[in-house]
């Protein structure tokens, strides 16, 4: 059987001398490095203040030119500096520096730095942040809305975010890790976590994935989510991300690693368990048996979502004895003008849905929504009266596309959205039986499966039930007396209940 | 890796023949009413109703009677198919038959057929046919005026008061446990629709040819366990008459374990008082009065029910299978000998309730 065999690899040989320069590579001399910054129109480089001083050079497109104005230009003309100690002593910025390494210098200068140098200099350099940042007003989350509760997101600068969660959490344990990913967009990544409450193992697990990363560009926290999963081929996400500084502080201080990434307006939360991606934030901010009902009634849509089409596949290919005796007239009623199996009718309404979810979603807000109409009310009244889809299944597919929107977190949303086609399909070859196997499938796929070295599926396996507190149901909050066990927190405690005093009816 | 895929490949194109027969729905002829009758040399003749849909914005459905004459029960589907233009099908099957001939003969062949069809399920009713079976299935037919089969929902709502629970499940418990018999309703076709005639007693499985009338199938469900429900009416004296509606009723069965067995039944009835005639209820003599009454009444026609069932041998209330959970030792081939003569005694315990808005 030598087809069957495993091949032997064959190492590839390794490269023998980095002789061709990659992109960001630092340049071998100053002039060569002024020649590639000179070879973009936005760098500008002229003597000041007089024929023979100081040469000023900056890329004018990402300097604040009223800084440069100011506090640069000015300083030099009136106060005439004759060294580049001089002019750092005289020029009100901090975090000046003087270097001749040219890897600093192309760094500092392509974030914003204004070089000074000395006309005739050796090479050294004065480098003064001046960097210009545009930014975004801090708006209203769109994605995790919620009616009561602050109404601040995350935008796309890491200092405004890093603001937004340092003003819930002042305590100086809240420390952050800054990593540069990226060989070509060097996106800065901060890593925060609270010392003393979250456990070593995961910020260092976090933090090693993040700078092993090698990648050229990262846009997004999202490329960070999925390049540091535990399972990257798996369907379901590993990572919480939040736009919401409250929902990210909070977990913080439950001991979990939060990873902010510049740019990028979402914040990623981990170690992660699946029943998180079914609470919302505003959970928290309801009383506690209203969001644990609420919590259940997710859970409940979840599992409509993923298994009432291919359970009515299911039926109505093999399963006719289990339909209600009351239901049967009106499905045969309904499934027989239909020309099509149902496997068939059911894949042409699920793909109808999810064109419909694409094109809405593709399209600008006010376009979107008369897609929403055109393609719920007409095409599918259409459907049904042309014969080509049944009206029960009509409604089922609606209900479950509506149930999958009850998700809080985006990304396990879009993974419903795709992991009720496997039960489609298993539900035409083997009916219920079928649908059985292919929940058994996506079980032990659960069990199986990670985020940073924690399990999946926990508190239902392993069974933890003292995490059970906060999972598919939320108890008070006088009963969350300890952080969530599988965090594995330094410090397990979260508050001493103080002895209650017995509630008293008339003030003595 | 890639030979992974290419057998995963080829195994879609090879196993694509490898698949379950698949029943979709409306490709099906759906069974609901399956009857029996005898028809002379080792025969039987078969008869089903299905429900034939007709596709449409309303749901209506039309229905249909096969019928063929075969030796073995489910042969005559086979048979039928020849004139079926889909596929007939007994999955949903709500109840079966049994012309009062065929019964006579015994069932018990009949039964075992749908005890080991896997589509089918416990509560399938059973039911025995005062005349022919087939005309149950006709009529069957012409009823249209529900989608429902009448069939079942005439036996179902009856079981709520007057017949006691019988289908598949209770039929083989009392077939197979020993010193008991089993019972079905009796049906009969009245011109147009069908009527529940009583409780056909059976021994063993064939039907000894004498049931209990449907009046009187309050009276039975008293001895045969506690129940709620149902109207029974007394006859005080001449043109005087009470009824009472049964708030709950519990039966308790005593069988003295001496060399000589006796049985002794209590029941206790709480009702309430529908109707009665020519009665001043206000006084609470007077509703003692009728309590009094009531119990004789009760207690006169339990007692020559009970006669009836040991002079038929018949044992449709378990005497014997009680007697066997009370008597250690208990010899079942002797108590067959000595059923008929044993002495019963039954005691009723009547208290009447007042209710609606006179309380």
């Amino acid at each position: 059987m030598n087809f069957f065999k495993k091949k032997k690899k064959r190492i590839p040989p390794l490269p023998k001398n980095k002789a061709i320069p990659h992109v960001g590579d630092p340049a071998e001399d100053f002039e060569e490095l002024f020649k590639k910054f000179k070879a973009s129109k936005d760098f500008l480089s002229f003597q000041y203040p007089s024929e023979g001083a100081f040469t000023v050079s900056y890329f004018k497109t990402i300097v604040s030119p009223n800084q440069v104005h100011k506090e640069i230009l000015l300083v030099l003309a009136e106060q005439q500096p004759s060294t580049l100690i001089e002019a750092k002593k005289v020029i009100p910025i901090e975090n000046m520096k003087i270097s001749t390494d040219l890897k600093v210098i192309q760094n500092a200068a392509m974030r914003g730095a204004v070089i000074i140098q000395l006309e005739k200099g050796n090479g050294n350099c004065l480098l003064v942040p001046c960097v210009s940042s545009e930014k975004r007003q801090i708006s209203v989350p769109e994605t995790e809305f919620s009616v009561v509760g602050p109404k601040e997101a995350f935008v796309e600068s890491l200092e405004t975010n890093v603001n937004l969660i340092r003003k819930r959490l002042p305590v100086p344990e809240l420390q952050l890790k800054e990593i540069k990913v990226g060989k070509i967009s060097q996106t800065r990544t901060a890593i925060l976590y609270i010392d003393g409450i979250a456990n070593h193992e995961n910020v260092n697990r976090v933090c090693q994935r993040i700078s092993e990363l090698d990648y050229d560009t990262i846009a997004d926290s999202s490329y960070i989510a999925q390049m540091i999963a535990d399972n990257q081929n798996s369907a379901f996400p590993q990572f919480i991300d939040t736009e919401r500084p409250d929902r990210a502080a909070s977990v913080l201080s439950e001991g979990k690693v939060v990873i902010l990434v510049d740019g990028s307006p979402h914040a990623l939360i981990g170690p992660a368990s699946i029943g998180e991606f079914f609470s919302a934030f505003e959970d928290y901010l309801l009383n506690w048996h209203i969001a644990s009902g609420f919590r259940l009634i997710r859970l409940f849509a979840v599992l409509f979502s993923v298994m009432s089409t291919s359970m009515y596949v299911a039926v109505i290919t093999y399963h006719y004895q289990s339909i209600p005796e009351d239901l049967l007239p009106t499905l045969i009623a309904s499934r027989g003008a239909v020309p099509f199996p149902p496997i068939l009718e059911a894949l042409i309404l699920e793909g109808t849905i999810e064109l419909l979810r694409e094109a809405g979603a593709r399209l600008p807000t006010k376009v979107g929504q008369t897609i929403g109409i055109v393609g719920g009310i007409v095409i599918g009244t259409a459907a049904v009266q042309a014969g080509f889809v049944s009206n029960v299944l009509l409604m089922l597919v609606a209900l479950a596309a509506l149930a999958s929107f009850t998700t809080p977190i985006y990304q396990i949303s879009n993974t419903i959205r795709l992991i009720r086609f496997p039960f489609l399909i298993a539900a035409q070859l083997y009916g219920l039986l079928g649908v059985a196997i292919c929940a058994a499938f996506f079980l032990s796929h659960l069990l199986k499966l990670t985020s940073l070295g924690r399990p999946y599926l926990e508190p239902l396996y392993p069974l933890r039930l003292q995490d059970m507190k906060d999972s598919f149901i939320r108890l008070p909050f006088s009963r969350q007396k300890k952080r969530p066990v599988n965090l594995r927190p330094e410090e397990a405690i979260r508050f001493e209940p103080k002895q209650e005093p017995k509630p008293r009816d008339i003030d003595e | 890796m890639t030979k992974k895929l290419i057998i995963f490949i080829i195994s879609f194109l090879v196993l694509t023949g490898c698949g379950v027969q698949d029943n979709i729905l409306e490709d099906l002829l759906l069974a609901e009413v399956t009857g029996y009758d005898a028809a002379g040399k080792n025969q039987i003749r078969g008869s089903t109703v299905v429900a034939v849909s007709q596709s449409g914005e309303k749901s209506q459905m039309g229905k249909e009677v096969y019928a063929a004459t075969t030796h073995t029960g489910k042969n005559f589907i086979q048979k039928t198919e020849a004139e079926a233009s889909k596929r007939l099908v007994g999955g949903r099957l709500q109840a079966v038959v049994y012309g009062e001939e065929l019964a006579k003969q015994g069932i018990y062949d009949y039964v075992d057929t749908y005890r080991r069809d896997p589509a089918i399920g416990r509560n399938l009713y059973l039911a025995v046919v005062d005349g022919k079976a087939e005309d149950i299935v006709k009529i069957e037919s012409k009823m249209l005026k529900t989608p429902d089969v009448k069939t079942k929902e005439l036996i179902e709502q009856n079981s709520q008061a007057n017949l006691p629970e019988t289908n598949l499940h209770t039929f083989l418990y009392y077939y197979y446990g020993d010193n008991m018999d089993p019972v079905m309703p009796l049906l009969k076709q009245e011109k147009d629709h069908i009527r529940v005639k009583g409780i056909a007693l059976f021994k063993n499985d064939k039907y000894i040819g004498k049931h209990i009338p449907y009046e009187d199938g309050f009276l039975f469900k008293m001895l045969y366990g506690n129940f709620k429900n149902g109207i029974y009416e007394i006859r005080l004296k001449e043109n005087s008459y009470m009824n009472i509606q049964n708030i709950s009723s519990s039966v308790e069965y005593n069988i003295n374990t001496n060399k000589k067995p006796a049985a002794n039944i209590s029941v206790h009835i709480e009702g309430s008082v529908v109707e009665v005639q020519d009665v001043d209820l206000k006084k609470r003599s007077v509703i003692s009065k009728l309590e009094r009454d009531a119990e004789k009444v009760f207690q006169k026609n339990l007692k020559k029910m009970v006669r009836m069932f040991q002079d038929n041998d018949v044992d449709p209330l378990a005497l014997g299978d009680k007697a066997r959970s009370q008597i250690r030792r208990f010899d079942k081939k002797h108590w067959y000998d000595i059923y008929p003569s044993i002495p019963v005694t039954v005691h009723v315990k009547v208290k009447l309730v007042q209710e609606g808005i006179t309380e």
